[in-house]
């Protein structure tokens, strides 16, 4: 490495850290040197936050170690790493919204007078010459709710300086700020830089990578890839680093039968979230959406089922025009989704696997107040036969099951009522790589039935294995519509990441 | 076989089983504490005296399951067994029968029931807001109605209404305890039968994954309160007839023990989580409890103090058994 503006301040050595099923980190290792900015950059899931939290002290690791300014760096908290020099700028700031700036820039750190009269004079003189170091002046009495996204984060920013952070953490701090709060973010950062401040920042958006960066870390998989000074990249270098990878997985083959359009969707919008989203899905058909996280994809989905409003926008199924005012509607229509966060969405975890999978077959296949508990069983049966979940019994809790499984049992939930069309928000996630084989099966098996399944997908390789077409959002607008034949993975992540 | 499982398998019989051992232990202590306890009388008398909280606990379990509550189950009890024993007062002395009186009387009193817990539930799914506090509103607008409509002062000479109350079949099973079964047979077969019951709880244990299935959380709430208003309407008939007036300051607090024994029978106040079965044994334990305090002469204001370290015990236990595996 041609640069040499300081030591190293943090280096990884053979770091790794894994979660059932996953390896998160592996054995990563490569350096940070002192004053520089130093980008991480990698796809979704590639290992970048789960980086960041290791260092920040959120996660503990596996293997390997860590040594910050030369000597072994073990927090056991988020807090306990911002007392020793490393703070971290969260995507959702920790904040108290009822509380005054001041207030929360000295939570858990109060100035007291002998030691238990909360000094208010003193902090308040105090957060104010950081501030006016900083040249910012906040009113510092306002709460915190009452002021901006990017102020906010400037407050972040003080409250870790004022703590003595050499190093800080910032990840995807640009996801929702306005251009010229990202202009003002970026001024920030170069003066911190220039007081000798350390800056690890995670980003999707290259031109801030180019602008900012001194160093660059790629990530893949959990893997660190390659650093090395900014200037040795191109951006068309970045993205084959980022997405080069052989198959690891094999997937089913796809050979299905594309019929007729079922589901057309013209024009839908949603002010400040998506706009102009059309497309359509065929029987039979896979089609796969791409885009980074936050480009809008399951915003369009909840929209377009009825979970979420919608300001414009037409929907048909089967050639009927919708009108989609709830989710009802769209179950009634036969459009189905499997949401991405299935502890969330997709299940009630303290009750059992027959009322889950029975939950909307209640009301949509039997529709009567009193429940025909024999059909109900043999449905259930059915269900548990067909997407072979594997339950000790009817009476077992869903959170007790595997990811796997509980994620059958959504996917069986739907099907009780045979949709035509099936929106799933990343159908394998977190799940063991048995399980997603089965499930790939299964999907095989719905299309080949005549059912359309639109599949938002994060994983490159599950999204090229399984889908038949592949439609790429960015920033909440359609970037573009490639075929099986057109979708590698250098080409996607050029349309996801945009210029 | 490892430690685990063992302490697992312990576990799942404890929330299965735990409630009933609990109940026979008490049931042992009390045979041989009191030589009456067991006796016919004291069993159909301890049955008589928890009729009308055990009834209101079946109200209470269903919205506790959906992750609701009410705090005005007390006032509203007082306020409809008034309407009750004024109607039939009214009713009877214009010259109508005891038996149409009756049941407009009774009927009168459901309906009140029915409408306030409708205005807490519309309230509190229109807005969005705490049930805690809006049922809290209710306890005291309900009980200043009751004031209202009784002019402050006791209804007395209710007439042959009392028979409610106080009357048994062949002078041995007092009709009370008969209603009391019939609303634990609806509540059990709400729960257990009815897709209203699966919605019940569905939207307590997860109101997001619920509404992604298309249950509506609005409908499914307001309609609970709607039957615990039903449940709340017969238990105030009882309770006022059971005490021969209309006593517009009477059951105070009486939502507490409902509560409190939906909770020892294994109800989360998280919602998502609870049965008939153990409430109504719960019920049956605080019976039995103060039952066995009032033969050996205790005074009322330790069984407060005893029933108060009841409720925390049961709620340790319930953490202790339920809240560990996370």
């Amino acid at each position: 490495m041609g640069h040499s503006e300081g030591e190293m301040i943090l280096e990884f050595r053979h770091v790794g850290k894994s979660f059932p099923g996953v390896k998160a980190l592996d054995d990563i290792s490569f350096g940070v040197r002192r004053g520089t900015i130093h980008c991480l950059i990698g796809e979704n899931g590639a290992g970048k936050s789960t980086l960041m939290k290791v260092i920040n002290g959120m996660y503990k690791l596996d293997e390997g170690e860590i040594l910050f300014e030369g000597k072994p760096w073990t927090p056991k908290s988020s807090a306990q790493a911002r007392t020793q020099g490393i703070a971290m700028i969260h995507q959702e700031l920790n904040i108290i919204p009822e509380m005054t700036i001041v207030q929360n820039m000295y939570l858990g750190k109060e100035i007291l007078k002998k030691g238990l009269v909360v000094n208010d004079r003193a902090m308040r003189q105090e957060a104010e010459e950081y501030l006016r170091q900083q040249g910012l002046h906040y009113p510092l009495n306002r709460k915190m709710k009452d002021i901006s996204l990017a102020e906010a984060q400037m407050i972040e920013i003080i409250k870790a300086i004022s703590c003595g952070a050499r190093i800080i953490l910032m990840d995807e701090p640009t996801s929702s700020l306005t251009e010229k709060e990202v202009q003002f973010l970026i001024d920030k950062i170069f003066e911190l830089k220039e007081k000798g401040i350390t800056i690890i920042y995670i980003s999707h958006k290259m031109e801030e990578v180019f602008k900012l960066a001194d160093y660059v870390s790629i990530f893949r998989d959990g893997k660190h890839i390659v650093t090395g000074v900014r200037e040795e990249f191109t951006r068309a270098s970045i993205i084959e680093k980022m997405v080069g990878r052989e198959m690891k997985e094999i997937y089913p083959p796809r050979n299905a039968k594309v019929g007729e359009v079922l589901l057309k969707v013209e024009n839908l919008s949603r002010k400040g979230v998506f706009e102009n989203i059309s497309f359509e899905v065929r029987s039979g058909e896979i089609l796969g959406v791409s885009g980074l996280v936050g480009a809008g994809r399951t915003e369009i989905a909840r929209s377009l089922i009825g979970l979420d409003p919608k300001d414009s926008g037409d929907v048909w199924c089967d050639g009927k025009k919708l009108e989609i005012r709830s989710i009802n509607d769209s179950i009634k229509n036969g459009i189905a989704m499997i949401s991405e966060d299935r502890r969330r969405y997709g299940l009630v975890l303290l009750r059992d696997v027959e009322e889950n999978v029975s939950m909307v077959a209640l009301k949509h296949k039997f529709d009567k107040k009193v429940i025909p508990l024999k059909r109900e069983r043999a449905l259930v049966q059915e269900m548990i036969d067909d997407f072979a979940i594997k339950t000790p019994s009817f009476e077992t809790e869903v959170k007790t099951l595997s990811g796997g499984n509980q994620q059958k049992v959504v996917l069986a939930k739907w099907m009780a009522v045979n949709p035509k069309v099936l929106i799933m928000d990343e159908p394998t996630r977190g799940i063991d790589v048995g399980t997603k084989y089965e499930i790939y099966k299964m999907m095989n098996r719905l299309t080949d039935a005549g059912m359309a399944i639109i599949m938002i997908d994060s994983d490159m390789d599950e999204l090229l294995g399984m889908s038949d077409r592949v439609l790429i959002i960015r920033r909440g607008e359609i970037a573009g519509e490639l075929s099986r034949e057109e979708a590698v993975p250098n080409v996607v992540m050029d349309l996801a990441v945009g210029g | 076989m490892n430690n685990k499982q063992t302490k697992e398998k312990i576990l799942a019989f404890y929330n299965k089983y735990g409630i009933i051992i609990i109940l026979v232990g008490l049931l042992i202590i009390c045979s041989i504490l009191s030589p009456v306890f067991l006796s016919k009388e004291n069993i159909v008398n301890l049955l008589s005296q928890i009729a009308v909280v055990t009834i209101l606990t079946c109200g209470i379990t269903l919205l506790i399951i959906a992750g609701q509550t009410d705090l005005s189950g007390g006032s509203i009890v007082a306020l409809t067994g008034c309407v009750c024993v004024g109607t039939f007062k009214q009713l009877s002395e214009g010259g109508m029968g005891d038996w149409p009186a009756g049941i407009l009387a009774v009927l009168s009193a459901i309906a009140i029931g029915m409408a306030l817990n409708f205005v807490s539930g519309v309230i509190i799914t229109k807005f969005k807001a705490p049930a805690f506090i809006v049922t809290l509103a209710m306890m005291q607008a309900g009980r200043g109605i009751c004031y209202i409509y009784t002019g402050g002062t006791p209804i007395y000479k209710i007439g042959n209404i009392v028979k409610l109350g106080q009357g048994r079949i062949r002078g041995v099973l007092p009709y009370s305890v008969i209603i009391m079964f019939l609303c634990i047979a609806v509540t059990w077969f709400i729960l257990k039968k009815m897709r209203l019951g699966r919605h019940i709880y569905a939207v307590g244990g997860n109101v997001e994954s619920a509404v992604a299935s298309g249950i509506s959380m609005q409908w499914t709430i307001i309609k609970t309160y709607l039957i615990h208003g039903v449940f709340v309407g017969i238990a105030g008939a009882l309770f006022m007839t059971r005490i021969n007036s209309g006593q517009p300051a009477e059951a105070v607090g009486l939502e507490f023990d409902a509560i409190t024994a939906a909770i020892i029978g294994g109800a989360s106040l998280s919602g998502g989580i609870g049965s008939v079965y153990g409430s109504i044994i719960g019920s049956v334990i605080i019976g039995v409890i103060t039952n066995i305090l009032t033969l050996k002469s205790v005074q009322s204001y330790y069984q407060m103090i005893i029933t108060g370290v009841i409720i925390v015990l049961a709620v340790i236990l319930d953490i202790v058994t339920k809240g560990k595996k996370e």
